[in-house]
């Protein structure tokens, strides 16, 4: 990673030199190996790496981006020349800038989060773990017929950010995510199931888990019907809550709220969700798989409580919308890749589990839906707007029992009511992280508008 | 860019371990992006990404891997470290030598999108002032307009494609595209609106709709749902208009057409080849031949000549789409489907600008003896599963029908159907063919797709909204 180092510093070097106020950049590299199998075969198998740049500079308080996978000493130069013209032709922006504070960094050694295990799984075993999760699948239940993607990846990441400031830092991670999608039923009656577990690495992840539960789901829905248009409890799953917090989160960004595109706008100290809701990000967070000793700015990251019993008590904060709300970046400052640009972004966030277990949760329900599978989610939920309506599979409560399998039904609400009737949370959080770690225990939320045929 | 002479050394060395094909996608893309929000131009990126992808298919497994890195020795020692990776499994027909031709070919284009006003020649001033006129117009257009979004962006990608067959193709394909975001704020009451243009071309995508009048149209978009009533729910006839709803056939029928989930028996369409599959009025089509539309271009990343691909005609199901990997599996031929997001991804079979063919109604006969129904006007993206061709659609712009006539504006609705079963209950096709822009996503992968489509009628569907 020495030549990368050096190409940062000098980029940096050079942006001062040829007139940038401030300047950064931001390198990531990687690498990332990829299984997929198929009826027991391996039906792809990648093995990549990469790596790019990312500068931003600052002149007259007006910001200029530039990227480039190529970094030799010519295209530098002319990364360099593109981000200060790209600079001149934006606005100036009294709030623009580099941070003022920065994380420390001990001593001159990357910060490892790489678990000890990451080197030590070679290509045949992660083919064996997606092999070994197809074929557990197909024998979970009679009436399962395929697995349609079957697929193991995991990859590990080196992050390194030098600025005019004086920060220069660098960390790696790594993190492992592996899924099954399956077939089950006959003719016309074919139900689909899917299941995922992300980990550090392979070890942290357990195949016949998650063989079985994305199994047990597409059975599970057999034989599911549309139902009669009714106000009613859902109780979400897990995996569903976890993608309908990843739909929201972005409205808990003080960017997205200062700029009037979050449905929390003016909400802050207020109640905006029942007494019970919780809901944390904590980059600092041990063991996390969105855990980073500092941010994409440089700033150290930290637990920020965004709800707390109810009340909306804190909103996630880059450099830049701190200064604009005269507070302190939060570090959440995001840019995703080395092409895209600063933004705001969750780290580990989740909701704080209750203490009754799914059962006795289910237990105490005269009539609602488990929502087990939703669709639609980025049509169908606007953080803007607070809109909710989304498409969705399950099976009915009745009498505090599972019932009869739904599907082609949809549930719609808003968002602000949406978290004002969460009525039960469960013991069983779990963690998911396809880019975000989000963490949900089994919700129930009340007076949900389920619509079918 | 790659010579002829490298991209065959490099598919050499690609296929020395087993395999039966190879093949090399190399590519240098330049784009820049412009942002505008809160009325300032907020940031300016530009960049190069390039690298070049290596593939080797032995039987049914495909064996991938990318460089970043364009030189010609650092391209021939990832085809040989990939060729390390290859494990065919031993059998008959195991690990059979590939005899590469003595010169690759080069194959010619059969369709050219020209591009008129190409990226490079536009200062980056121009591109700040389309981004300032949208937002003024946008801004102008109610007081109740909050907030404006505008992004603009452009790519201008060269490629080399070669593949052990002895293909050789080179081809620069330019995407430009507008993306305005209104917010509109009334008495608590939020709405959005956008509109989000876009052409297999250059800054001539405002010769035909200026920036202003794409910016006007999201703002009243965004304005007009303010007035919006809760969606009715339950099932009853909708009325998709022209273009953004074509989206809707995009992903309730075009993914369990495309060839690889067919082969996994994970399309509703799976075995239904030459049966009538949906109303004897629908007729549809891929085509990446449509002049300059964002889906269209010259090849397939796979270097396959794009063609018109016929799916339905006359209700009866025609065609798949194919990329190369497919058409292996199934003895087909590629189709002009092999698409993939960047170097960086393998082809899958992927859509281009798919459309129900322009049928004999007027527009405006669509709502007659509706007594009660919804009028789509624009989609939002949708979700479907291809097993079961269950759909769920949220509706961006509706409004109610009442007594054959268009009424209020509706909020929350959200279409939820089936798509075999929809292709069956058209009863309605206007002459009124509109094209439509989107991003389509499918195995972790992005693509520009077209949709199109006329006004359509479909006798009954299941909308579900709050108002019960």
């Amino acid at each position: 990673m020495k030549g990368l180092e050096k190409a940062a510093e000098f980029v940096v070097a050079e942006c001062i030199k040829r007139g940038a106020d401030e300047a950064e950049a931001f390198v990531k590299s990687g690498e990332q190996t990829t299984v997929k199998v198929y009826q027991g075969e391996v039906e792809l198998f990648t093995k990549s790496e990469s790596r790019g740049m990312g500068v931003r500079v600052l002149a007259d308080r007006k910001t200029g981006y530039a990227f480039s996978t190529v970094l030799d000493k010519t295209s530098l130069d002319g990364l360099v020349d593109d981000a200060i013209e790209n600079a001149r032709h934006c606005n100036p922006d009294e709030y623009a800038g580099l941070p003022e504070i920065f994380a420390e960094i001990p001593g001159d050694k990357p910060t490892s989060l790489l678990s000890t295990g990451f080197d030590s799984v070679d290509s045949k075993q992660k083919i064996d773990f997606a092999t070994e999760m197809e074929a557990t699948a197909l024998k979970t239940d009679p009436m399962v017929i395929a697995c349609e993607d079957t697929l193991y990846t995991d990859g590990k990441e080196n992050v390194r950010l030098v600025n005019s400031k004086g920060f220069s830092g660098e960390y790696e991670h790594g993190a492992g995510f592996a899924y099954t999608s399956v077939l089950a039923g006959e003719k016309d009656d074919v139900m689909s199931g899917f299941a995922v577990m992300s980990g550090h690495d392979l070890t942290e992840l357990d195949p016949v888990k998650i063989a079985e539960e994305a199994a047990n789901q597409a059975v599970m829905l057999i034989g599911a019907e549309s139902i009669k248009p009714r106000k009613t409890t859902v109780v979400f799953d897990p995996l569903v809550f976890i993608q309908i917090i990843m739909s929201i989160s972005s409205a808990f960004s003080a960017d997205a709220v200062q700029k009037g595109r979050s449905f929390l706008i003016g909400r802050r100290g207020k109640k905006i969700a029942s007494e019970n809701v919780t809901l944390i990000d904590d980059g600092s967070m041990p063991g996390g798989l969105g855990t980073a000793p500092f941010d994409d700015e440089g700033v150290p990251t930290q637990k920020t409580a965004l709800i707390e019993e109810g009340v909306l008590t804190g909103l996630l904060y880059n450099s830049y919308s701190a200064r604009k709300d005269r507070t302190n970046s939060t570090g959440n400052a995001s840019r995703g890749s080395y092409k895209s640009t600063p933004g705001t972004s969750p780290t580990n966030l989740y909701v704080v589990p209750g203490v009754v277990s799914k059962e006795q949760l289910i237990k105490g329900i005269a009539d609602g839906v488990f929502v087990i599978s939703v669709q639609g989610l980025h049509a169908g939920v606007n953080a803007v707007t607070g809109q909710f309506s989304v498409g969705a599979g399950g099976i009915l409560i009745e009498d505090g029992k599972l019932d009869h399998p739904v599907r082609e039904i949809t549930i719609a609400s808003t968002l602000p009511d949406l978290l004002k009737n969460v009525v039960g949370i469960c013991d069983d959080i779990r963690f998911i992280s396809m880019g975000v770690n989000i963490g949900s225990p089994t919700i129930a939320i009340e007076g949900i508008t389920v619509a079918g045929r | 860019m790659i010579s002829e002479e490298v991209a065959r050394s490099a598919l050499k060395a690609a296929l020395k371990k087993g395999g039966e094909f190879a093949d090399l996608f190399a590519e240098e893309r330049e784009t820049t992006q412009a942002t505008l929000e809160d009325g300032k131009v907020e940031s300016f990126t530009s960049g190069v990404d390039s690298g070049a992808g290596l593939r080797v298919i032995s039987k049914d497994s495909t064996f991938f891997t990318y460089t970043e890195v364009l030189s010609d020795s650092f391209i021939t020692n990832t085809a040989a470290e990939l060729a390390e990776a290859v494990t065919t499994p031993p059998g008959p027909d195991g690990g059979k030598q590939v005899i590469l031709p003595e010169v690759l070919r080069s194959v010619r284009p059969g369709v050219i999108h020209k591009t008129r006003l190409s990226p490079s020649d536009v200062k980056r001033d121009e591109k700040a002032k389309i981004l300032k006129r949208a937002d003024e117009a946008a801004r102008l257009v109610d007081p109740s307009v909050r907030q404006v979004t505008v992004s603009l962006s452009d790519v201008i990608k060269r490629v080399s494609i070669a593949n052990s067959q002895g293909l050789f193709v080179r081809d620069t394909h330019v995407l430009t595209r507008l993306f305005v975001h209104v917010v509109a704020t009334r008495a608590g009451n939020i709405k959005t609106g956008y509109e989000a243009p876009g052409i297999a071309g250059g800054y001539e995508l405002f010769d035909e709709e200026e920036p202003d009048e794409i910016a006007r149209k999201a703002a009243e978009r965004a304005v007009g749902m303010l007035d919006a009533k809760p969606a009715p729910t339950g099932e009853m006839p909708v009325v998709l208009a022209s273009g953004t709803s074509g989206v809707l056939f995009h992903e309730a029928c075009g993914h369990g057409l495309e060839a690889d989930a067919v082969r996994k028996g994970a399309s509703v369409f799976a075995g239904k080849e030459g049966q009538m599959i949906a109303a004897e009025i629908v007729s549809a089509a891929d085509d990446p031949t449509v002049p300059n539309r964002w889906g269209s271009f010259s090849f397939d990343d796979e270097g396959t000549a794009a063609s018109k691909n016929v799916l339905i005609e006359n209700g009866r199901m025609k065609g798949l789409m194919y990329d190369r990997m497919s058409a292996f599996q199934l003895h087909a031929e590629p189709t002009s489907n092999g698409r993939r997001q960047s170097f960086r991804f393998i082809p899958q079979p992927r859509m281009t600008n798919t459309y129900i063919m322009p049928g004999k109604d007027r527009p405006e006969d669509m709502f007659a003896g509706i007594k009660k129904g919804l009028y789509a006007v624009s989609l939002g993206g949708g979700e479907v599963n291809p097993a079961t061709g269950d759909f769920v659609f949220g509706v961006t712009e509706g409004y109610l029908i009442e007594n054959g006539e268009v009424k209020n504006p509706v909020e929350g609705a959200v279409l939820i159907g089936n798509g075999p079963r929809i292709l069956l209950d058209i009863d309605r096709i206007a002459d009124d063919l509109r094209f439509d822009t989107g991003m389509c996503g499918k195995g972790g992968q992005s693509v520009p797709a077209g949709t199109g489509q006329p006004t359509i009628r479909i006798k009954r569907l299941t909308v579900g909204g709050t108002g019960v």
